[in-house]
């Protein structure tokens, strides 16, 4: 893989194409959970402090 | 039973419950799979070279550039025409993901017109149709951004989406007609291009993980809409009390 | 003419035009924006006139969309178009006539001082008829998705620049046909054809947007 890779004259493109996608779903995947456990963790305060109050 | 019952947030949530774990894991593994294929598996094509594993991602992602305004299309049609609002926050989470989608299939299509067609970027009728959904999306989340109360933000939008259908449409006309007299032709991939039989089956897997994947990424993200609806509705209450 | 339709046209018409209207304003941006051009680009003829149609076209978009924030932002403020929902035309008919009248004051004064713009780009004279006809035909389209687009921000405080985002990209099929119309006349081909196209898209956006904007205009009410 390696040897191929450094033979190949146009690896460099292949590599940053899937750099680049891998970066962006990264991203989107991430920020997807970051955002639900925010939500589900926001939606309990909130159920709580209404069966205290 | 009609699917309906589904548009009930509660009857959504738990439904989505039992997905989401079979659908990331479905996703990643349809995914390494698809990845495993197409990059130790498939031979060079004898004119591209190596930089046919591209289009591997760049397909897929070029579908669902296209796909995920259909869905949100449809969804806001639901949401306007049978006052649904998990319709309207389904559409409005497939926004981003849309956006990404073509952010990606931008990218990865300049970085394979490059090497092969010695330019990042060619006005071609099919690039441009896509870098002219990017700002359809951005415009739809930017409304949602804009506008403060979720209701008026929800049709508003839904309104928006659906013009927007109508001129994406419009758009990929205007543009195809357009580049009948712009385009230089040696530069455009030839209609109809055959993808080749090797290459057939791991880019089939790739399109479906890339489709599980989005359909992971929207349902967590519906689920975190109805989330945080439900949270500013119960603050509301308590404020009201 | 004492119909409530061309009573509002009117009404709107006049308010444009008044000094601090934004209708003369528009105008001078278009031309503004034209001149800029060969500033920009240099003085060679046969590279203006290769540019021209486009350069035209572009610079109309911006100035109606420029405009488009007076459509119905005052008269949503203070509350006339509460008033004007009441009155005794449906809403649809009070959003053509408001369109109507920003064609009346951008798209018109546009068309007909476009020929005199084209001539200073140094497009053959053949070519003008074109260009002013292409005008005539094509900038109803941009009051008409405009109407659209402002009809969905009339709430969103400065909403200027997200409109711009919203309606920008629909006015794609416009500036496409049009400038098509004006390339095909500077290259001797028949510019029937496209002149229809253009003539289809403005009549398709006329039938659309009253009712979209319409529908938009009663849910920012609410």
């Amino acid at each position: 893989m390696i040897d191929y890779l450094a033979n190949d004259r146009h690896a460099l493109y292949v590599v940053s194409a899937y750099g680049a996608t891998a970066a962006i779903l990264a991203w989107l995947v991430w920020s997807t959970l970051a955002a639900n456990a925010r939500a589900r963790r926001d939606m309990q305060d909130a159920e709580q402090r209404r069966r205290k109050g | 039973m009609s699917i309906w019952r589904y548009a009930n947030p509660a009857e959504f949530m738990r439904l989505t419950d039992r997905l989401v774990v079979p659908l990331w894991a479905a996703a990643a593994a349809l995914m390494a799979v698809g990845l495993y294929w197409s990059l130790a598996l498939t031979p060079d094509d004898y004119q591209q070279g190596s930089t046919v594993k591209i289009l591997f991602i760049h397909v897929p992602a070029a579908m669902l550039a296209i796909n995920t305004y259909a869905v949100m299309a449809v969804a806001s049609g639901v949401g306007l025409i049978r006052r649904h609002h998990v319709s309207f926050l389904v559409a409005k989470a497939a926004a981003p993901v849309g956006a990404a989608f073509t952010a990606i299939a931008l990218i990865t299509g300049a970085v394979w017109g490059q090497p092969m067609w010695g330019t990042w970027w060619v006005w071609d009728a099919r690039l441009t149709a896509v870098l002219i959904m990017f700002f359809f999306y951005l415009g739809y989340m930017a409304l949602w951004a804009a506008i403060e109360e979720p209701e008026k933000a929800a049709d508003l939008s839904g309104v928006l989406c659906l013009v927007g259908v109508v001129f994406a449409f419009l758009s990929r006309y205007a543009v195809n007609f357009w580049a009948t007299l712009h385009q230089g032709a040696s530069l455009s991939m030839a209609e109809g291009q055959r993808v080749d039989d090797v290459f057939r089956t791991p880019l089939y897997i790739m399109i479906a993980a890339f489709y599980v994947l989005f359909v992971a990424i929207l349902v967590v993200r519906a689920r975190t809409e109805i989330r945080a609806r439900r949270a500013r509705s119960l603050r509301l209450q308590e404020a009201r009390a | 003419m004492r119909s409530p339709f061309a009573a509002l046209v009117r009404r709107d018409t006049r308010l444009a035009l008044r000094l601090g209207g934004g209708g003369a304003v528009g105008i001078a941006f278009f031309v503004l924006a034209v001149v800029l051009i060969p500033l920009g680009v240099g003085r060679e003829a046969a590279t203006l006139a290769r540019i021209a149609g486009g350069v035209l076209w572009v610079a109309a978009l911006l100035a109606a969309l420029l405009s488009l924030d007076r459509l119905f932002q005052a008269d949503f403020e203070d509350g006339s178009l509460d008033q004007l929902m009441l009155a005794p035309m449906p809403l649809e008919q009070v959003v053509l006539a408001k369109t109507l009248a920003h064609w009346v004051t951008t798209g018109l004064p546009m068309t007909l001082i476009a020929p005199v713009l084209g001539a200073m780009l140094q497009l053959p004279d053949a070519a003008l008829p074109w260009l002013a006809i292409a005008m005539a035909v094509g900038t109803p389209a941009l009051s008409f998705i405009g109407a659209i687009g402002a009809a969905i921000t009339v709430g969103v405080r400065r909403g200027g620049l997200l409109l711009s985002i919203l309606v920008l990209p629909l006015y794609i099929p416009t500036l496409v046909f049009g400038a098509r119309v004006v390339e095909n006349a500077l290259l001797d081909l028949s510019v029937t054809g496209v002149l229809g196209l253009l003539g289809g898209l403005t009549l398709f956006a006329a039938a659309l947007a009253p009712f979209a904007a319409a529908a938009a205009l009663r849910i920012n009410a609410r």
